[in-house]
């Protein structure tokens, strides 16, 4: 067991980096996400071999690296997640705190702030709300990234049933975010 | 009153909220659109998107902690995703066409269930004969750590669980919230699963469940970053904190306050609602 909790002292780094970059690089999230998996499933692999010697099957044990792998990218994410929503709410009360509040009737949320792609362009533009939206929506990203692991972790242990499963939820994730626009 | 003060009275309301929802296992979610609505006089689709991201974000702390401590089943709450998303989408997609009176008289419905439900005795299910075919082929089928040891338990019923999780995520999808009272209802009552194992994977659930709408309530802009910020930075640390203090706390009696809490929030809403006749 020592081994195995040795090659996961990396992870955390690791994923706080994959997610910095997500904020600051969203076009290309995807290979992002792919490449950062695939050195987690490295590890999850070269750790599996040293647990051959082991008692556990080698199914049980990769359970368990998923699911020591999705612990970490949960508790990181959030972090990232409020700690952007956080400066941004400082930064814009700064600005509009004196400014009477006004939620009583609905309005809906200028269309820069309904789309992933409106915000990232609206904080570039230094949109104090939009980094707080950035922060939100990066912490609906961390479900939908949890997931992707997931799918990819049930494809190397070839477990197909789990593949399909996986793959059926985050259709309807991606689905939710891009879909809904049309 | 100015957004500051207005976000300095939601954060307060929004840490109480995620302290007593925590500690009493019904979820911040629950009491938070009753607050924004009926206190502050929010638009419950305002106050409906602010809930949702404030769930999202207590689900995944919580969850992290429940994972590394094994009480989380990851396949089973996996499958049960399928049922929850989908379910969630369908419900977004209705909230956006529905009058805001008749969603507030289904909130105030699933509140007073959500407190009726709370108040049923927890069952410690972990008997492993009859296990459903359909669990065993799906390796649903686990075991949970315990005082004892790790103690195996089978999952029954699944086909029925995974009908009462498509409930659950229309609710989650049309309200904002968790609707973690009716996921641990499919899984305790109709699935037979030992209840400390329930709760945490429901709670796994939960963040993928409410991305689900979360997508289709960007969209429509309910998502207002002004209103959002102050509950999700109150509601996280409140229910942290309340998972903290859980541990030898006497919840009884606390149980009982937060129901009666949620079942006047809920009559007053549809107090407000019917009176108003606005919208």
């Amino acid at each position: 067991m020592d081994k195995v909790s040795f090659g996961f002292w990396h992870l955390p780094l690791l994923l706080r980096k994959e997610v910095i970059k997500l904020q600051l690089q969203q076009k290309d999230i995807d290979s992002e996400i792919q490449e950062s998996t695939q050195i987690h499933l490295n590890m999850v692999a070269q750790t599996q071999d040293y647990n051959v010697v082991g008692d556990r099957t080698t199914q049980k044990f990769s359970d368990l690296q998923l699911g020591q792998l999705l612990s970490s990218l949960l508790k990181y994410g959030v972090i990232v997640a409020s700690t952007v929503v956080l400066i941004g709410g400082v930064l814009y009360l700064i600005r509009h705190g004196a400014e009477p509040a006004a939620y009583q009737f609905f309005k809906g949320q200028p269309s820069q702030f309904c789309s992933p792609g409106g915000v990232v362009q609206a904080v570039l533009a230094g949109s104090r709300e939009a980094t707080i939206q950035l922060g939100l929506l990066l912490l609906v990203a961390i479900p939908i990234l949890r997931v992707i692991i997931s799918l990819l972790a049930f494809l190397r242990q070839k477990d197909y049933t789990y593949v399909v499963i996986t793959s059926i939820v985050l259709t309807a994730l991606i689905y939710s975010l891009v879909g809904a626009y049309y | 009153l100015n957004i500051l003060e207005f976000s300095l009275l939601v954060w307060i309301g929004s840490f109480t909220a995620g302290f007593l929802g925590a500690l009493t296992g019904l979820g911040g979610g629950v009491v938070i659109v009753p607050l924004l609505t009926s206190v502050f006089g929010v638009d419950i689709r305002y106050a409906v998107g602010a809930s949702l991201v404030s769930v999202i974000a207590t689900s995944l702390g919580a969850a992290s902690t429940y994972i590394k401590k094994g009480y989380t089943n990851l396949r089973l709450g996996m499958f049960l995703e399928v049922a929850t998303t989908m379910g969630a989408l369908i419900g977004a997609l209705i909230a956006t066409f529905i009058s805001a009176k008749a969603l507030t008289i289904v909130l105030a419905v699933v509140l007073l269930y959500s407190a009726y439900l709370s108040q049923q005795p927890k069952l410690e299910n972990s008997d492993n004969e009859l296990s459903d075919p359909l669990g065993s082929y799906l390796q649903l089928n686990s075991s949970y750590p315990t005082s004892d040891g790790l103690i195996s338990y089978s999952v029954h019923s699944v086909p029925v669980g995974f009908s009462v999780m498509l409930v659950a995520g229309v609710i989650s999808g049309l309200l904002g919230i968790g609707s973690g009272a009716f996921k641990v209802l499919a899984m305790d009552q109709v699935m037979r699963i030992p209840f400390k194992v329930s709760t945490t994977t429901s709670n796994f659930m939960i963040g993928v469940t409410a991305a689900a709408s979360a997508g289709v309530y960007l969209a429509r802009g309910y998502i207002d970053p002004g209103l959002s910020m102050p509950v999700m930075l109150g509601v996280l640390p409140g229910a942290l904190l309340g998972a903290k203090v859980l541990v030898g706390a006497k919840t009884q009696t606390l149980r009982i306050l937060f129901s009666l809490v949620l079942v006047v929030m809920a009559l007053k809403m549809v107090y407000n609602s019917l009176t108003s006749g606005a919208l």
